[in-house]
């Protein structure tokens, strides 16, 4: 009867007698490896990881092994977006980060290198509409975002050139660790229009650093000898998306061409007659799947005064009409609407779409609200509705780097070199034949380049 | 001896009794008796799973020779606050699918619990944790953990955990010039 007593007076202060047992652990320091594994692991945030293997030796070799980064990794998955970049934000042209810290300005990045050596051959299009556009935006742009890497191109001041005859150099760059690297146009194929350049994952254990990236850039050589009518000219081919590893672009005979970033290959699909049109830009877009994640493929246009949303059918694969709306009512649902120019503000242009969501603007005037997707609701709030172009996400850099006192043999160095070996540029060039058959492509990689135009890096 | 025998025989029947009550005895390192929910001693923790299956449960209090009363009192305490919130445990897990959490997201009462607790008992309870194989308890104490570390500059944390630099002058420099975005508000 007495233990029942004991057992419960539960409520006696007992504050000193772990003082008595000094074998006990009271500090972070007496913690087995693996319970510190375990606490460390909390860690999402790059940013907390580094910190942290700042403390003490300790940390800094648990953190900065490779095994204990791979679990971080399977466990948060990739750092999370910090922010975004958008076009046209800062005084000097350069493109800035709306809502992301300081860390991520670009002002590291120099100046353009002088091309006295290199002839440039200048393209003015006096009689095409589109020069006044492009006139204010062409020094350095960003063209493509992968994790913590930013695709810039890389023009000299003020030169007036037609994105689609002319092939930029670009800048790759990791904006919080102020390191990039350039890199040189091939010289025989500029004067070929680009479809398009785009980061690749480098295939390298480095993760989402500057160690580990791939450009890929494809050129449109039209086939002019055999010149027939109905192949395809470079300018109506459009750029309509990315989305689960595949380019595609809309050419304005009604075919989509399907670019596999992994293979290298291209290829043709025709999509069903209620969905063709001219694939242009502004009113035709290729965004990825509703849920995150997945590699689902989905397509938005505007269609007269509606907006459809297609997908395909999970076993079938077949194209149907998942949503639409009509953008005449929803845009009156808008606060600040202009009432008086809504009949002429038809039709609604795609400035910019994601998977989530698609910024419109109305032709003749420049006023973006976007819509939702999921609930096909329109908002002018968010932060994406205040800038003309496409934003790109940037994230912190995975993995860690941490070299610094930690002790771990030569095979850091030797995985490094052999990253270095691999090809970092890839230049497709896409001829297509007069059949419409589009798949003799030429596939050439940095080593040839970097024989043919000594110097084809610079930073 | 006989004495002996027949008091073990009526701790025998008390055990019988102490079944139907579904609770165990836990002794702590300083002879200290709690009593704990045989169910949620057995959902929660491996090793008193274990026990209890077989049948190596002393009634007179199973002997945690390396867990302090403190520690031990806040893992009993834990075990039956946790009894008493199955049905949101269930909904928390159920959400977990499509949350890309760490570890299952501590939930309201377990971050109170952690929270109320000084800096020398949560280590302890810790290594409670992990000595009796309580996997939640340690997510849930480990993230408190972590949690007290997330957002703080390297000095920030050296204080909070007691933590000796052992780095050299020099060492913190290149360390800090390694990757010098992740201190520059430092």
């Amino acid at each position: 009867m007495g233990k029942q007593g004991t057992r419960r007076n539960k409520s006696k202060p007992r504050a000193k007698q772990r003082r008595q047992l000094p074998s006990l652990p009271t500090s972070v320091h007496d913690l087995p490896d693996e319970l510190l594994d375990r606490v460390l692991l909390g860690l999402g945030s790059p940013l907390d990881l580094i910190r942290a293997a700042a403390t003490c030796r300790r940390w800094r070799r648990a953190i900065a092994d490779e095994s204990f980064l791979g679990r971080s990794h399977d466990l948060h998955g990739a750092p999370r977006v910090a922010g975004h970049y958008y076009p046209h934000l800062c005084p000097r042209r350069r493109p800035a980060v709306a809502d992301a810290g300081r860390p991520f300005s670009l002002v590291f990045l120099p100046v353009p290198p002088a091309e006295a050596d290199r002839p440039r051959r200048t393209y003015y299009y006096y009689s095409s509409p589109r020069r006044s556009r492009i006139r204010h935006n062409r020094c350095r742009e960003i063209i493509d975002s992968r994790g913590s890497l930013l695709l810039l191109t890389n023009e000299p001041w003020r030169e007036h050139i037609d994105r689609r005859r002319w092939s930029p150099d670009f800048i790759v760059c990791e904006p919080v660790s102020q390191r990039y690297q350039g890199i040189l146009r091939p010289v025989d194929l500029s004067d070929l229009p680009m479809l398009g350049a785009f980061l690749l994952d480098g295939g390298g254990r480095g993760g989402n650093t500057m160690s580990n990236f791939r450009v890929l850039s494809v050129f449109y050589e039209h086939d002019r000898p055999r010149y027939q009518f109905g192949t395809p000219r470079a300018r109506s081919i459009h750029l309509a998306g990315r989305s689960g590893g595949r380019v595609y672009w809309g050419i304005e005979d009604g075919t989509m061409l399907v670019l596999d970033e992994s293979t290298l290959r291209f290829s043709v699909l025709t999509f069903p007659a209620q969905m063709q049109g001219t694939y242009r830009r502004t009113s035709f877009r290729v965004i990825g799947g509703a849920v995150a994640g997945e590699d689902g493929v989905r397509v938005v246009r505007v269609h007269g005064e509606d907006l459809e949303v297609f997908g395909q059918l999970p076993d079938s694969g077949e194209w149907v009409m998942e949503k639409s709306v009509g953008l005449r009512d929803a845009m009156a649902r808008l606060p600040g609407w202009d009432w008086d120019c809504q009949f002429r503000c038809f039709p609604v242009r795609i400035v910019t779409a994601g998977n989530t969501f698609v910024v419109l603007t109305p032709a003749e005037k420049t006023w973006l609200f976007s819509l939702e997707l999921e609930t096909m609701e329109v908002e002018q709030e968010h932060e994406r509705n205040r800038h003309v172009g496409t934003s790109y996400p940037c994230a912190l850099p995975w993995p860690p780097v941490l070299r610094a006192c930690v002790h771990r043999g030569c095979n850091a160095a030797g995985a490094d070199g052999a990253m270095l070996r691999r090809p970092r540029y890839t230049v497709l060039r896409l001829r297509c034949c007069p059949a419409g058959c589009c798949d003799r492509t030429q596939s050439v990689n940095l080593e040839v380049y970097a024989r043919a135009a000594a110097g084809a890096f610079w930073s | 001896m006989e004495v002996d025998k027949g008091k073990g025989e009526a701790e025998e029947t008390r055990k019988v009794a102490e079944a139907d009550r579904d609770t165990v005895t836990l002794k702590s390192s300083d002879g200290k008796l709690f009593e704990v929910s045989k169910e949620a001693a057995a959902r929660l923790s491996t090793v008193l799973a274990g026990m209890i299956a077989g049948g190596s449960i002393d009634d007179n209090g199973t002997d945690l020779k390396q867990i302090g009363s403190e520690a031990l009192e806040n893992v009993v305490d834990y075990c039956n606050k946790h009894a008493n919130s199955i049905p949101s445990a269930a909904l928390i897990s159920s959400s977990i699918s499509f949350n890309t959490a760490p570890f299952k997201e501590p939930e309201e009462w377990e971050r109170k619990f952690v929270d109320r607790l000084s800096h020398d008992a949560l280590f302890d309870l810790v290594e409670a944790a992990n000595f009796l194989g309580m996997e939640r308890l340690l997510d849930v104490t480990c993230h408190k953990i972590s949690e007290m570390m997330k957002g703080k500059s390297p000095d920030q944390i050296r204080e909070v955990f007691n933590i000796k630099n052992d780095y050299t002058k020099e060492e913190l420099e290149e360390i800090r010039q390694e990757l010098a975005w992740a201190f520059y508000d430092d």
